[in-house]
């Protein structure tokens, strides 16, 4: 939310603002939203399913769009650092995108809401109004990993939607399978280790000059 | 020199009320009209309408607890005004 973090905030009514409320609201958004989208959402549905007043809602979000748009800070922000996590661009590229399969893989299954989430709004006209800032450094590691692989020759050089496709898209596909529990013609699936590292040996080959 | 104390310096060390209204402000001519109540105001840091909303949500960010006082306001430029309890 815009306002200072460190402001004490009142209602109306004195009432002073509960974190714990504001928690509420938030997750109970989110899952209405990844369940019937963006379109159908209101204030006043989110009020009742999160059986508090509209008037609540509104101490913490401007409006819909305001409360939309900082979801998608939050799980950003989260998305990023959980990536990150002992990731270093300068690594070797087989270390650099294991790291990056792990961390990936955790965030997917550990967070599967916030993962359709922000799958939903990638693919929105909320992706636009959304400020760079967090995605735009995440962009730039990515860059400088990717850059300094090629350098060093330790990745071949194509251009960057083939490059993720081959990179992650195996990944994303997996963890797929996984949340439907089920894979190609209705078998039963279920994500391990050994089958997340069975599939990067293979991406590493292809991606490797 | 400073003679008085902005509205944003009085934020850093006041408390910081919102004020949650149910409207009838729908328009842009509404919020035109809204604005000239509003923006001059000591008291209001910032506003909003969501009329997107059934309720026609007012909120505004204020230093003081002036609710009384904005829903007269409101009331006499024409508006429907009324808080919404949380």
């Amino acid at each position: 939310m815009k306002v200072n973090e460190h402001s004490f905030i009142f209602a109306t009514g004195m009432r002073v603002r509960d974190v714990q409320k504001e928690k509420v609201i938030r997750e109970k958004a989110l899952k209405m939203i990844v369940k019937h989208g963006t379109e159908g959402f209101s204030m006043q549905k989110l009020a009742k399913a999160a059986n508090v007043s509209p008037a609540t809602i509104y101490i913490y979000f401007k409006d819909k769009e305001d409360l939309i748009l900082e979801l998608c800070r939050a799980a950003s922000a989260k998305m990023a650092e959980i990536t990150l996590k002992n990731f270093d661009p300068s690594m070797s590229f087989e270390e650099g995108l294991k790291v990056q399969w792990i961390n990936r893989a955790k965030y997917c299954l550990k967070y599967p809401e916030e993962t359709h989430f922000l799958e939903q709004i990638r693919h929105s006209a909320w992706q636009e109004k959304l400020p760079s800032t967090i995605s735009e450094k995440f962009k730039t590691v990515m860059h400088e990993f990717v850059a300094n692989a090629i350098k060093r020759n330790e990745l071949v050089k194509v251009p960057v939607e083939v490059y993720w496709s081959v990179a992650f898209a195996p990944l994303y596909n997996l963890v797929k399978f996984h949340m439907t529990g089920k894979s190609i013609g209705g078998r039963k699936f279920n994500f391990s280790d050994k089958i997340m590292m069975e599939t990067f040996q293979l991406v590493l080959k292809a991606l490797t000059p | 020199m400073m003679t008085s104390q902005s509205a944003f310096e009085k934020k850093e060390f006041n408390p910081l009320y919102i004020l949650i209204f149910k409207t009838n402000i729908t328009s842009e001519n509404d919020l035109q009209n809204l604005s000239s109540v509003l923006n001059g105001h000591s008291s209001v840091l910032k506003w909003n309408v969501d009329t997107d909303d059934t309720d026609k949500v007012l909120r505004i960010e204020s230093i003081e607890n002036n609710t009384e006082e904005i829903i007269g306001l409101l009331l006499q430029s024409g508006f429907y005004c009324e808080e919404l309890n949380d």
